[in-house]
């Protein structure tokens, strides 16, 4: 009898850790990014970055976003505002819709980027986000005309 | 015979009753049956509260349909740029639709519906129970006016009854950085008739252009006309529910007779704290644009609401044809635009 209740806790044993096993997807867990957007050397507020991850087994919900401050800097989310990106590399698209003003008010305009930074095969930045929790801060995307 | 009958156990002296262990265990079923449908009560009352959702959506799809046939255009909502024409919500123009001609009757387009005329407030503060959801927790609240947010709490909860459905006016431009392989950069958009600058992926109900059912190519079966977006002018998340309140916290949309409550889609990001994420609906309710002055230095003088239900999963929408489908809320972002766009050309799968 006593024989068997082991074989038995052991058996649950292996089957919990069967079912509970897998572990995290490496797109999970995220690292801090910080940079920032030029346009002919000024700084750019309220442009949408977004960055394509190079790793096409990467999910496609899994698209780390930013919009950048007054300063023109910005912090990337992915799960939730500001908290960072999985480590990768990445393709980064980048546009800017800023307000234009018509006669029953401002709305959101047309973009005012170059058209090859709004789509990650035309774009040529890319980011590259290293495994380290102290962050990673991007080099100043300069964008030109 | 008669002999085997007197055997028979009830009439022996030997009398079977029940054990005490026999008891504990026939109680021990009970309770267990009892614990099991507990919870399936709960589960049955949120069902039903969402079949009467889905019922009230029905009732405005018909009604879209009955508008349609009575003008062969779609009711859209107006928002006219000129100065001294008036807002008009397309859900004010559908209101003989929905058994309410009396109140269409006394509602004064000639005004702005924000206007201090005392016969225009009592209409546009008149709670609809078919424009509420029975699974929302603030239904029959009430919505402000945004222009007299001059201070960010300047804003007064004391005009416009907010309703729960919306109806669709497309997706944000910021989509598309997104959504590359759905959307085009360059076609496809839809341009505000009375303000070029104002374009976008245009949606069942755009505004300011009276579109007809044709202008929908993409199927009616397949396009979306009403979302269901509940909680407003309240700002809610689905992770960590209501953030404040208001005026300091709130979404700019609620009020049914403002055109503003239409829905522009951007997605959202997945725990609901901000928008232009790759989550369909359902994360929040809209921008919070509690912290500024109107109009928004983010969204301009758009409505800042968007698709969010408080039923669990999904919400319900209201197709093109009349038909109320419940989406769940785990519908890849680029189904769900191609759902909302009305002449994008995309081919939708299963959702």
């Amino acid at each position: 009898m006593k024989h068997s209740w082991k074989l038995t806790t052991l058996l649950m044993a292996a089957s919990l850790s069967v079912g509970c096993g897998g572990g995290a997807k490496p797109w999970e867990t995220v690292y801090p990014v910080k940079g920032s957007v030029k346009f002919d050397g000024k700084p750019v507020i309220g442009a949408q970055v977004v960055l394509f991850p190079v790793d096409t087994k990467v999910p496609e919900e899994i698209r780390p976003t930013a919009t950048t401050g007054p300063d023109g800097t910005f912090e990337v989310g992915t799960h939730d505002a500001k908290d960072g990106a999985p480590a990768g590399e990445y393709k980064v698209a980048i546009v800017w819709h800023p307000l234009v003003p018509t006669e029953s008010g401002p709305v959101r305009g047309d973009n005012k980027l170059p058209p090859k930074y709004a789509a990650p095969n035309t774009s040529d930045l890319t980011a590259s986000v290293k495994p380290e929790a102290t962050g990673v801060t991007l080099t100043s995307f300069e964008l030109k005309k | 015979m008669k002999k085997q009958i007197l055997k028979s156990p009830l009439s022996s002296s030997h009398r079977s009753g029940f054990t005490l262990i026999e008891l504990l265990v026939v109680i021990a079923i009970i309770a267990i049956l009892i614990a099991l449908l507990l919870p399936a009560v709960q589960q049955a009352r949120e069902a039903a509260r969402r079949s009467q959702c889905k019922n009230s959506l029905k009732q405005m799809g018909v009604a879209v349909q009955t508008f349609e046939e009575s003008f062969k255009h779609l009711s859209t909502s107006n928002r006219p740029p000129a100065t001294g024409s008036k807002r008009l919500a397309g859900l004010v123009r559908l209101l003989p639709y929905l058994d309410q001609a009396p109140l269409y009757k006394n509602y004064n387009q000639s005004l702005q519906w924000s206007d201090t005329n005392a016969t225009q407030r009592s209409v546009v503060s008149t709670v609809l129970p078919t424009l509420l959801c029975p699974s929302n927790p603030q239904a029959g609240k009430l919505d402000g006016d945004p222009d007299s947010t001059t201070t960010p709490t300047g804003w007064a909860q004391t005009i416009a009854a907010a309703g729960d459905y919306s109806f669709s006016k497309g997706v944000d431009r910021g989509v598309q950085v997104l959504l590359p392989t759905v959307l085009s950069a360059t076609s496809g958009l839809f341009t505000d008739p009375t303000a070029p600058a104002n374009r976008y992926y245009g949606g069942m109900f755009v505004q300011n252009e009276d579109a007809k059912l044709r202008d929908v190519t993409d199927g009616l079966s397949t396009t979306i006309a009403i979302h269901e977006s509940a909680g407003r002018p309240y700002y809610y998340r689905k992770a960590a529910g209501q953030i404040g309140s208001v005026p300091t916290n709130r979404v700019n949309a609620g009020g049914w007779c403002r055109p503003a409550s239409d829905i522009l889609v951007t997605g959202q990001l997945p725990n609901g704290a901000g928008l232009f994420g790759t989550v369909a609906f359902n994360a929040t309710n809209g921008y919070d644009v509690g912290a500024e002055t109107y109009p928004s230095g983010a969204f301009g003088v758009q409505g800042t609401s968007q698709p969010f239900a408080f039923h669990s999963g999904g919400a319900n929408f209201c197709m093109g044809d009349g038909a109320v489908r419940f989406i769940n809320d785990k519908i890849a972002f680029g189904v769900f635009v191609s759902l909302v766009t009305r002449s994008n050309k995309e081919v939708v799968g299963e959702y």
